[in-house]
């Protein structure tokens, strides 16, 4: 049997056909990088629409707040037997206090030591209802947060600590406990209120 | 018969000192002659006068009404309107510069609409440390002016002391006027005592009422309501440096002590109530700041750098501000708060002024051409960011509505990133270059303070450039609209197009792939 003759035009194509699949990868990937670049173009068009959409509050306000004290620049600051009610900041972080360093270094830092103190209603639009702490050593001892939770609200935390150090523990000895309730990451107490430990729980540091 | 033993000793030690207690007698006697002949000399008293529409008119003149350069001047029930002087003490002027000796007591006397321009009612000017009274006084709408040629004055509406130790006691300090510093009273006193005294409505651009620039001041019992000033310390200033023709003896540190006192509506820019400067140490006693307020920091007090100081047993009552510190804000020092109490402090920081926009910006090829463009219209003026093929130098550079006459707080900056504009015509610039890297990527807080007419980005040759937040300035009122121009429109065009090119090119391949492959061969 003798082989059908082929035209020329399916010679041609069919010496073209084994070149068939590198064309198609190189097409595929030509195609890819061509809607990845569109995508990339695309997304372009969504940081647009974004800017299209509402404006959302400035919120590079790491140096704004405080909304009764505002500690910065390596101050050191004691707050001692004092009262704070009804403060409130608007687009800015820290509703009764905001405690700023400049820099994380320990001899920049700011520091506030807060003993014996009341809060009451507190809020904030941005961070921390009551403190916010940039990069600062925060210690709060025997203090009493007297607000509802409704009342004491920010975007993100009361006591709220960005970089830096903060402690909280009630007044109590050595061998006593205070009447206190966690908020956040610290505890609100009632002033000055101690219980003996009961006999093989006390601890030899205060909480 | 009594033998008389005479003893030279004994005898010439009773005399001799018996010769120098008279001699000590004869001088004391002579210098309380003395002492009292000065004051003989050189005692001037007024009373129940009035001193109506007097003036020292030269241009360096002291004294509206009185220029007593003795030692000694008592002016009791006495009235002094209108009066003005060329320099100083529209009223009164007690002693020039470098004069020693000189006290002066003011009783029960009012002193209204007079100006100078130190000590717009009245100046004591003697540099020693002689004891002034003021007592039972009234001083309103007294003016110190500043004068732009010699860029002085405007220091003391109402009074500027100069050394020694001054007490004023139960006077009251009313719409004094003060171009530069102290709407009431600027003291260089060695020591100072306000007590029981009033100040209300009095502005400056520093220190609404009070201006302390040195020694050692106490305040008690005092009352400052409604004071303003445009700059620091709504009620009291206390600065660390004093202008040069305010003569500050540098080397008397300032201190303050404030206590049974009230501040209320008292505003300014920083510290609402108080600004205290580097290096003073502060005692608030007893005292009252209610709705006091700054329009930046410090609502209340504004303390920088103190040396240890102490605030206590005070309240702070709907104090605000509009950045920082509704009540009390404590940049760097030492600063202890006992007993204190705060109520309703707040802070508004208005973002209604900063708009922000987050804002990606891809050159797809690098070269510039298919840049994106944005534009960013207000009613009034337009933003165009655009990727390429502009001038840096004038792009960013419009950035406060001022068009081409703006230089520009970006480009202004470029080189020494961190700065801001230094632009001559630019005043209010704020392009926050110090988050500007080398390939102008903007990221975080780039921020315009007043609305931008124009911004356009230069050629930078890379294919990516990013900004993430820029804000804009609403305070205007304005709304702005954010809108894209054709560049987006025709580098889609022909990027659809060259897809489709693509897609098309490989259903073309595939299709014939397909035939040849798959198709039934009739035969073989």
């Amino acid at each position: 049997m003798r082989a059908p003759s082929r035209s020329p035009a399916q010679m041609g194509l069919l010496r073209t056909l084994p070149m068939v699949p590198s064309l198609a990868f190189v097409s595929i990937f030509i195609c890819k990088t061509t809607i990845l670049q569109i995508l990339t173009f695309c997304n372009q068009f969504d940081s647009i629409a974004d800017a299209l959409k509402p404006f959302e509050p400035f919120d590079t306000c790491a140096g704004s707040g405080g909304g009764a004290m505002h500690i910065s620049a390596s101050a050191t600051v004691t707050i001692s037997k004092s009262a704070f009610y009804d403060c409130v900041t608007t687009n800015a972080n820290g509703g009764t206090m905001a405690l700023i360093s400049d820099t994380p270094l320990e001899a920049d830092q700011s520091v506030l030591t807060v003993t014996d103190t009341i809060f009451g209603k507190s809020t904030s639009s941005h961070y921390g209802a009551i403190n916010f702490a940039s990069l600062s050593k925060a210690s709060f001892m025997n203090i009493e947060i007297t607000a509802e939770d409704a009342d004491v609200q920010s975007l993100s935390g009361v006591f709220f600590l960005s970089g830096g150090s903060m402690t909280c523990v009630s007044a109590c000895a050595a061998g006593s406990y205070g009447n206190c309730t966690a908020v956040d990451d610290c505890f609100s107490c009632l002033i000055d209120e101690c219980t003996a430990c009961p006999v093989s729980m006390a601890t030899h540091t205060n909480i | 018969m009594a033998q008389f033993t005479y003893t030279p000793a004994s005898v010439s030690h009773k005399s001799i000192t018996f010769l120098l207690i008279l001699l000590s007698a004869k001088l004391f006697s002579l210098l309380s002659l003395l002492f009292c002949l000065r004051f003989l000399i050189a005692l001037v008293t007024i009373t129940s006068s009035t001193f109506l529409r007097c003036t020292a008119s030269n241009f360096v003149s002291y004294g509206g009404a009185i220029l007593f350069t003795g030692t000694l001047l008592v002016v009791q029930s006495s009235y002094f309107v209108a009066c003005s002087a060329g320099t100083s003490g529209g009223a009164i002027n007690h002693g020039l510069y470098g004069q020693d000796f000189g006290s002066t007591t003011i009783i029960d006397s009012m002193f209204a609409d007079n100006e100078a321009l130190l000590g717009g009612a009245v100046a004591l000017l003697c540099e020693s440390i002689d004891v002034h009274l003021l007592l039972g006084s009234t001083f309103s709408r007294n003016v110190a002016t500043f004068m732009p040629a010699t860029e002085s004055g405007g220091v003391g509406a109402d009074l500027y002391l100069n050394y020694g130790m001054t007490e004023v006691h139960d006077c009251t300090f009313s719409e004094g006027r003060a171009a530069n510093m102290a709407g009431s009273l600027y003291s260089l006193s060695t020591v100072l005592s306000i007590s029981e005294s009033t100040f209300s409505r009095s502005d400056a651009k520093n220190g609404g009422a009070l201006t302390l620039a040195s020694g050692n001041n106490t305040i008690q019992s005092c009352s400052f309501s409604n004071t303003n000033a445009t700059e620091l310390g709504g009620a009291i200033f206390v600065p660390v440096t004093a202008p040069y023709y305010a003569y500050k003896n540098e080397d008397d540190p300032t201190e303050l002590v404030v206590s049974d006192s009230r501040f209320e509506h008292c505003t300014s820019a920083n510290g609402g109530g108080m600004y205290v400067d580097v290096g003073v140490p502060l005692e608030v006693r007893s005292s009252n700041f209610t709705q006091c307020k700054a329009d930046d920091s410090g609502g209340g007090i504004y303390a920088s750098a103190l040396a240890p100081s102490n605030i206590q047993d005070t309240s702070f009552v709907g104090c605000s501000a509009g950045f920082s510190g509704g009540a009390v804000a404590i940049v760097d020092g030492s600063v202890s708060v006992n007993k204190c109490t705060f109520v309703d402090c707040s802070i508004s920081v208005v973002v209604e002024t900063a708009t922000c926009l987050k804002i990606t910006m891809t050159d797809l090829f690098g070269d510039g051409w298919f840049g994106s463009k944005l534009y960013v219209m207000s009613l009034q003026d337009f933003v165009t960011l655009k990727r390429a093929g502009l001038d840096l130098t004038t792009a960013l550079a419009v950035d406060e509505g001022t068009s081409s006459t703006d230089d520009g707080g970006y480009y202004g900056g470029y080189g020494s990133y961190g700065g801001d504009d230094t632009g001559a015509t630019d005043t209010n610039s704020d392009f926050d270059t110090s988050l500007v890297t080398d390939d102008y990527t903007f990221d975080g807080n780039s921020t315009f303070t007043t609305y931008v007419t124009t911004l356009t980005f230069g050629e930078l040759g890379t294919g990516y450039e990013q900004i993430d937040t820029v804000c804009f300035d609403k305070s205007d009122g304005e709304d702005y609209v954010v809108v894209t121009t054709a560049d987006e429109s025709k580098a889609t065009f022909v990027l659809c197009f060259i897809l489709f090119a693509f897609l098309a090119h490989i259903t073309t391949l595939l299709i014939i792939y397909h035939f040849i492959c798959f198709v039934p061969k009739r035969s073989l």
